[in-house]
């Protein structure tokens, strides 16, 4: 199946999550993509700050609505001219007071009111998510697959199921995926063995070593056995010749290279040799060993180890 | 008396309203947390695919 070139539109970064949800007043539908105004109506969607805010102002302004009106009735009921100038003193003083305690804890109340709202309206923000997931879907049905991964990445903020990452993952492998996409792999690891998974974080590490990430080569080993299977030992191989990228994933992973050492490229033998080799004080374990040995076995002569060799001949003798 | 009564109600109506707001701020936590909420909370139920 040939591979659609696209061009992924930037992803929306966002402080907190939270801020990417708003609402339609009008059609009372939650969405948490990109777009400014509802597909579904047209109308400008509000965000959740906004409501938030809007919400604790409106909560101050009844409050202050009644104690206005509360102090007003002591006023008109004073019995005499000096207890009504005496209420009517206090009771601005009170006002005053009452206003100005409220806007000091301000910020609390506003996060009291968000919380609040999140909460009430939860089950329509779900539904809101799942209609933004419908909408995803029927872009990619219709083969607009950048505007579907698009959608879904930006559901995928909120939606960490399994079902969520797969439905992200088979867009990218229909994806000709190039290096100055932003691409993302460790938010996709799913929770069990994933034949797409693998087949785009291998895809990824042609384009994009620097994304394949601690989890995404402890997720590797983990299913070793059944990715050797599906897609031969080449796949795990350029995995082990990946992790000699970080001085820490060769000590975290040493067990995981040295089983596959014997087949890395030159190349590799090369940089793995030279890191143990400028950092003897190290503890490199049973990985030093057997790299010195392959060296010595299939590179002895090899003009590009020769430096190394020469420096150990001399610090033998 | 009038005087003291109405004074006192408004003290009381303060006094229980700066209760309230410092109760809230103590448990209203910050925007990492209403974040983690939401999280949570969206994904708990029937899934979203």
């Amino acid at each position: 199946m040939t591979k659609q070139a696209v061009q992924f539109s930037k992803k929306r970064r966002t402080t907190y999550r939270f801020q990417k949800v708003k609402l339609c007043k009008k059609c009372n539908r939650y969405s948490v993509l990109k777009d400014e105004y509802c597909p579904a109506c047209g109308s400008l969607f509000i965000g959740v700050e906004t409501l938030g805010n809007s919400l604790s102002k409106r909560r101050l302004f009844t409050e202050v609505s009644w104690i206005i009106l509360f102090v007003s009735i002591g006023v008109f009921f004073a019995p005499t001219r000096h207890t009504l100038y005496y209420s009517l003193i206090v009771g601005l003083i009170f006002c005053l007071t009452y206003i100005v305690l409220t806007f000091v804890f301000m910020k609390s109340e506003y996060f009291h009111e968000l919380k609040k709202l999140l909460r009430v309206d939860l089950k329509k923000i779900k539904t809101g998510i799942w209609f933004d997931s419908d909408l995803a879907k029927e872009d990619v049905k219709a083969e607009r697959l950048a505007d579907g991964y698009d959608k879904l990445r930006e559901i995928g903020d909120f939606i960490k199921s399994d079902a969520m990452k797969q439905s992200q993952v088979m867009v990218l492998n229909r994806i000709a995926l190039r290096s100055d996409m932003e691409l993302e792999l460790e938010g996709l690891i799913p929770t069990s063995y994933d034949k797409h998974f693998v087949k785009y974080a291998l895809e990824v590490l042609k384009i994009n070593r620097t994304l394949m990430t601690k989890k995404c080569i402890v997720y590797f080993i983990r299913y070793r056995d059944a990715i050797v299977v599906d897609f031969g030992i080449d796949s795990l191989l350029s995995v082990a010749c990946m992790t000699l990228r970080m001085k820490l994933y060769i000590l975290e992973f040493s067990e995981f290279i040295e089983e596959y050492l014997d087949y890395f490229p030159k190349e590799r033998v090369l940089r793995l040799y030279s890191i143990i080799y400028s950092n003897p004080d190290i503890e490199w374990g049973s990985l030093a060993e057997k790299t010195k040995r392959v060296v010595a076995m299939k590179y002895y002569y090899d003009p590009d180890f020769k430096p190394f060799m020469e420096r150990k001949q001399v610090l033998t003798n | 008396m009038y005087s003291i009564v109405f004074t006192s109600l408004l003290v009381i109506i303060l006094c229980w309203k700066t209760h309230k707001l410092i109760t809230k701020k103590r448990v209203s936590g910050d925007f990492k947390g209403i974040d983690d909420e939401l999280v949570i909370m969206v994904n708990e139920g029937e899934a979203i695919d």
